[in-house]
């Protein structure tokens, strides 16, 4: 039983992560209709530049975390301006293999430059106390990755919602056209909308990075649950990342821990067939939504 | 006017012409390498290439035709490669030619299941979808030890003979290689010609239209999806014999990704296009490989280069260019004078 209390935290800090990454990808489909499978690399060249900042300069994990977000949120923009724009229109095939050209790109750049594989930790606030209550033994810095998120996922709720910006996004993702017509500069709109949804990549990859070590591969996995947790929570739901993120990261070390590591990895892929078979949509998603 | 146009010049400047033009460029660049190749490294390449080409022509029907972007293609064609590895070395130790039909079939009939729920998906679902599927297969092939021998993989397998005559060389595998190219790019040809290449391409421009207009899109889906499974699986097996021995690492998400890459390099929605796309990655990877271990950079950048300003690929370039070359040589407006007709217009 105190094991799997155990397993649930872990899982739900693991699920949250895969949310901030998931909802990074979410929201650039939401407003903008594309899918960026490049979003892999962000969360890795995040996890570096977190890496290169706290580690190597030897400052404060949250000074390179917010390095992480920003200088992600900045790529993420010349990706845009460089390749995104001109895609927009296109079929999706389209879409999907320009950003997988990205991936490979951004992967083999990270690669050659870090690609001895050495183990690369990132110092974490909470790495060296612990949470006891009777046999149960909670890692702070699961704890402090998981008030990470919920602070990052208020305001972005808060930001989507509650600001003028995210009235425009919102408008922009009803109706493009319309939304221009009102007066929405839409480049500014998809200029802020690829900030944010690179620098929650960066903010993902970064607490990866802390939480597992950081490696030129570790883009990968994320990407892929990320993918599942979009379409688990219906496309472009922010909501539903983070349901979707909680439920597969638990899933997910639950199977690990009782099952095995190998069983562990099919979870989400027969949690997606499972999801397109019952609710193509998604939790969140609307039905009628012909994407 | 119709009478007076220029015949051979109609004839130049038919697509079906072109594509014949480019069938046997392409055949004849084939043949020259076979003939003079005698390195056993390029002969190889060669025969990996053709494998490749197997699976590739008639994905490139569900890709670029039906315009339905399966991202697991490498997944059938592990099940194909461990089909036949299983049933050679592992288990029973059956003949190769007793194998393959049963790796088609086995591939087939799992394709057939997974149409059913894949086809409820469209557009990204349906992407992600057989991602998902691909994936799965990579992680049965990687765990499911006494079935595929696990990480470590299947070793041991034979190449087909046929009676005393056994294709033991790469020389001699090739021409098994290309006999069963000729059928998978003949059988794509003949379905891509008929009633179900235009079902295809009404699926790719309107699919609700399509099936407004009575046409069961769900049969046709089907049919294409099974049928690119089938070669994925023949490509599959013929890769298990090249290589003698498999492992999980040949079938991951990047062998799958291969797949579309090839198809939109080479040109989507023609069936010499991802033939062209195979060959000229092919080549293309033996040059790149003195950049060590840059060459997925060059390899993503050309991929980002193409898609955002080279649509047709490398076959729908070869088109344009051939295109202008007849108008900018004036040989159109020249035989046209001589008929005296003024020129068609576009």
């Amino acid at each position: 039983m105190t094991a799997f209390a155990q397993q649930l935290i872990y899982g739900a800090s693991y699920g949250m992560n895969l949310a901030v990454a998931a909802a990074g990808l979410a929201l650039i489909f939401g407003v903008y209709r594309v899918i960026n499978l490049a979003h892999g690399q962000l969360i890795m060249l995040g996890g570096f530049v977190a890496y290169v900042v706290a580690t190597q300069l030897g400052t404060h994990f949250f000074v390179g975390f917010f390095a992480a977000m920003i200088v992600m949120g900045l790529l993420s923009i010349v990706l845009e301006n460089a390749v995104f724009r001109f895609l927009q229109r296109r079929p999706l095939t389209d879409q999907l293999l320009a950003s997988l050209g990205l991936y490979m790109v951004l992967g083999t750049t990270a690669l050659r430059i870090w690609g001895d594989f050495e183990a690369r930790p990132i110092a974490m606030p909470g790495e060296d106390w612990a949470l006891t209550a009777g046999d149960i033994r909670i890692d702070g810095a699961r704890l402090v990755t998981i008030a990470i998120t919920l602070v990052l996922f208020a305001l972005l709720y808060f930001v989507v919602y509650r600001t003028h910006l995210g009235r425009t996004m919102r408008a922009t993702a009803q109706g493009e056209e319309t939304a221009a017509l009102m007066g929405i500069k839409k480049r500014r709109v998809a200029a802020i909308v690829f900030f944010l949804g690179g620098a929650l990549g960066g903010a993902a990859g970064a607490m990866l990075g802390a939480l597992f070590n950081v490696r030129p591969d570790m883009g990968f996995q994320p990407l892929l649950m990320a993918l599942v947790i979009i379409i688990f929570g219906g496309m472009g739901s922010i909501a539903g990342s983070i349901v979707a993120g909680l439920i597969l990261g638990i899933l997910y070390n639950l199977t690990v821990f009782y099952v095995g590591s190998k069983l562990g990895d099919l979870v989400p892929f027969l949690v997606l067939l499972a999801i397109l078979m019952i609710r193509p949509q998604g939790l969140f998603g609307l039905p009628d939504r012909n994407a | 006017m119709t009478l007076l146009r220029a015949p051979q010049l109609s004839l130049l400047r038919d697509r079906r012409t072109r594509a014949v033009i480019g069938w046997l460029i392409l055949l004849a660049f084939l043949g020259i390498l076979w003939a003079t190749v005698d390195n056993n490294y390029h002969l190889r390449l060669l025969v990996g290439a053709g494998t490749a080409m197997i699976a590739v022509i008639p994905f490139g029907l569900l890709m670029g035709h039906m315009g339905y972007l399966a991202m697991g293609q490498g997944g059938f064609v592990g099940v194909g490669a461990y089909v036949v590895g299983v049933l050679t070395v592992q288990q029973f130790e059956f003949d190769f030619w007793a194998a393959l039909p049963c790796a088609i079939i086995i591939t087939c009939a799992l394709a057939y299941l997974l149409s059913y729920p894949l086809f409820r998906l469209r557009g990204y679902h349906f992407a992600i979808g057989t991602l998902a599927v691909g994936q799965l297969l990579y992680i049965m092939f990687d765990s499911w030890e006494w079935f595929t021998g696990g990480p470590h993989g299947t070793a041991g397998i034979a190449r087909p003979a046929l009676g005393d005559y056994a294709f033991v060389t790469n020389a001699r595998f090739l021409i098994v290689v290309l006999f069963f190219l000729v059928i998978a790019a003949f059988s794509s040809w003949w379905l891509a010609r008929g009633h179900v290449g235009r079902a295809l391409s009404a699926i790719r421009q309107d699919e609700d239209l399509a099936a407004a207009r009575g046409l069961d899109v769900f049969r046709y889906k089907q049919l294409v999806f099974v049928f690119a499974a089938g070669f994925a699986a023949l490509s599959g097996a013929l890769y298990a014999s090249m290589q003698i021995a498999i492992d999980p690492s040949s079938f991951t998400i990047w062998s799958s990704f291969q797949y579309v890459i090839y198809v939109i390099i080479g040109g989507s929605g023609t069936l010499l296009g991802p033939a062209i796309g195979v060959v000229f990655l092919v080549v293309l990877d033996q040059f790149i490989q003195d950049f060590g271990k840059w060459n997925q950079i060059v390899l993503g950048g050309l991929i980002v280069f193409t898609v955002l300003f080279f649509r047709g690929g490398l076959w729908g370039g070869a088109n344009l260019l051939w295109r202008f070359v007849l108008d900018s040589a004036g040989i159109r407006q020249r035989v046209a004078e001589a008929l005296g007709a003024a020129p068609r217009g576009q």
